[in-house]
């Protein structure tokens, strides 16, 4: 033996050394001589800890230095153990065989316990990625049969994987329930379903509102970066009337070109696309084309696949607009209904279907050269200025 | 006396105890090869790898008296033995035999 070493720690480091022999040290020290750990040998790893967290405390605080310490005295105990089961002879071994055991079950003790705890529902609520519910219900407008979408929640509102929700018709209109969920809307009403799973059970108000049909305007041209519309539709049920409470699917297809919000159209930028109404077994579309504003087709350069132009033609004017070569479509807007359409005729080497007329807003034509033109004249019989637009949207070239 | 085969981090253990001199205790030896290796063994790691050097009779130890800033425990020194600087001298002879003829893999020594 040596003179003793001169520690090198502060006194108020010892003295914090000396405060912290724990209650997790003796516990530590216990489970040591419990499993039959080499004293002297655990003192050697449970002395280095303590002078280390007291270091440590002194630099970086005491809860750092104690989470350090019990980082470490986890990190070591498999050593302990494994020493012990070396040099601590047969009582050692059992001892740590006995721990082990014990450490074992409490490890699947408490797994069992957190998975039944997961296995108690606490709250049944309606799907609302597989059903078209509402704030006080589900609304269904289809009078084929649907499952209703009832999920059970666990105390944490964890949805459970699987559920046996039973269901029956508890009052109001005389929907078909079956007990597994599906339910058949024949006639419009509302009604109140119970939904039970065990011992919990939850009402859910059903919203019989069957949809026949779905219109929608078929065309929608719009200014890119022009003022918003509002998407037209109507949703009417198999008596032809109106349904004003809706819960389906509007969807836009390509959201670059135009954006949906609360049923309000933005066209965002030229091109087409469409729009999709879907609510019960009624369907319908609205295709939508978005135009950039030019001047004139004078204007138009090759880019350009969707343009409008401001048209306006006086009593005796005679306006002609250079058309591009290739496949595109000519569509006349009014500025009102009640005004008339100009007298237009398409010339040079060009073909146009329908042939143009006193009422024909819409045509397809084909330029198969350079130098084709469209003719705008004012209309006979007409005194007053015509103003409108006219859009031409290019075809890709084949 | 043939000398005992000792595994990698035995001989890191052993450089760093004839480094450390009259410092060679668990937390300084843990200290030092992570300092050189960037590797934190675990106190118990350290205890358990110093305890088989001891036992093959590569170091020896020798325990202070009890100390306050231990928690009243003492604290155990090591010191390299005789067959401990034997062993170091083997390894560094076993390793420059492993890297004969493969030289260019080997960093040039300083001028």
């Amino acid at each position: 033996m040596s003179a003793p070493d001169t520690p090198r720690m502060s006194t108020s480091l010892r003295r914090y050394a000396d405060d912290h022999r724990s209650a997790s040290q003796t516990l530590l020290e216990r489970t040591l001589r419990f499993i039959g750990a080499d004293i002297a040998f655990a003192d050697d790893v449970l002395g280095d800890l303590v002078q280390e967290r007291a270091r440590r405390a002194a630099v970086r605080g005491a809860w750092a230095a104690d989470l350090w310490y019990v980082a470490e005295a986890l990190r070591s105990i498999p050593h302990l153990a494994w020493h012990a089961v070396r040099h601590g002879g047969h009582r050692g071994r059992t001892h740590v065989a006995a721990l082990l055991a014990m450490t074992a079950l409490a490890v699947t003790m408490a797994v069992f316990a957190l998975r039944t705890a997961e296995d108690v529902p606490v709250r049944l609520e309606v799907d609302g990625q597989r059903t078209t519910n509402t704030v006080d219900g589900i609304v269904v407008h289809t009078t084929h049969p649907v499952r209703l979408a009832m999920r059970a929640l666990d105390a944490k509102g964890n949805p459970m994987k699987s559920s046996n929700v039973r269901y029956r018709w508890a009052s109001g209109a005389p929907v078909g329930v079956a007990a597994n969920g599906i339910v058949t809307c024949a006639h419009a009403g509302d009604a109140i379903l119970r939904a039970s799973l065990g011992a919990l059970a939850a009402n859910v108000r059903v919203h019989c509102l069957p949809v026949k049909e779905v219109r929608a305007e078929m065309w929608l041209h719009l200014v890119a970066g022009g003022p918003p519309q509002e998407l037209a539709f109507v949703a009417l049920d198999p008596d032809g009337l109106p349904v004003n409470r809706l819960a389906g699917e509007v969807r836009v297809k390509d959201s670059t070109i135009v954006t949906l919000h609360k049923g309000v159209i933005r066209p965002i930028a030229p091109g087409h696309t469409n729009v999709s109404m879907r609510f019960g077994d009624g369907e319908a579309s609205t295709q939508i084309s978005v135009y950039e504003p030019i001047h004139s087709f004078e204007d138009l350069h090759r880019g350009q696949r969707f343009v409008v132009a401001p048209l306006r033609v006086a009593r005796g004017d005679t306006l002609r607009w250079p058309l591009p070569l290739g496949l595109f479509f000519l569509t006349y807007q009014r500025a009102a209904d009640s005004e008339p359409i100009p007298s237009f005729s398409a010339e040079g080497p060009i073909m146009c279907l329908p042939e143009f007329g006193p009422t024909v807003e819409f045509v397809s034509c084909l330029a198969r050269g350079p130098g084709a033109s469209l003719r705008i004249v004012h209309p006979r019989g007409s005194t007053s200025v015509i103003s409108g637009s006219l859009s031409l949207e290019r075809r890709p070239s084949p | 006396m043939p000398t005992p085969s000792i595994g990698s981090l035995e001989l890191a253990a052993l450089l760093a105890v004839v480094r450390l001199g009259n410092e060679a205790y668990g937390l300084a030896v843990r200290e030092d090869l992570a300092e050189r290796s960037g590797r934190q063994h675990s106190v118990g790691a350290i205890y358990t790898t110093l305890q088989r050097l001891e036992d093959k009779g590569l170091i020896s130890s020798r325990a202070s008296a009890p100390l306050p800033v231990r928690g009243g425990r003492s604290r155990r020194q090591f010191r390299v033995t005789n067959a401990g600087a034997r062993a170091i001298r083997d390894a560094d002879r076993q390793s420059t035999a492993m890297w004969a003829g493969i030289a260019l893999t080997r960093r040039p020594e300083p001028a």
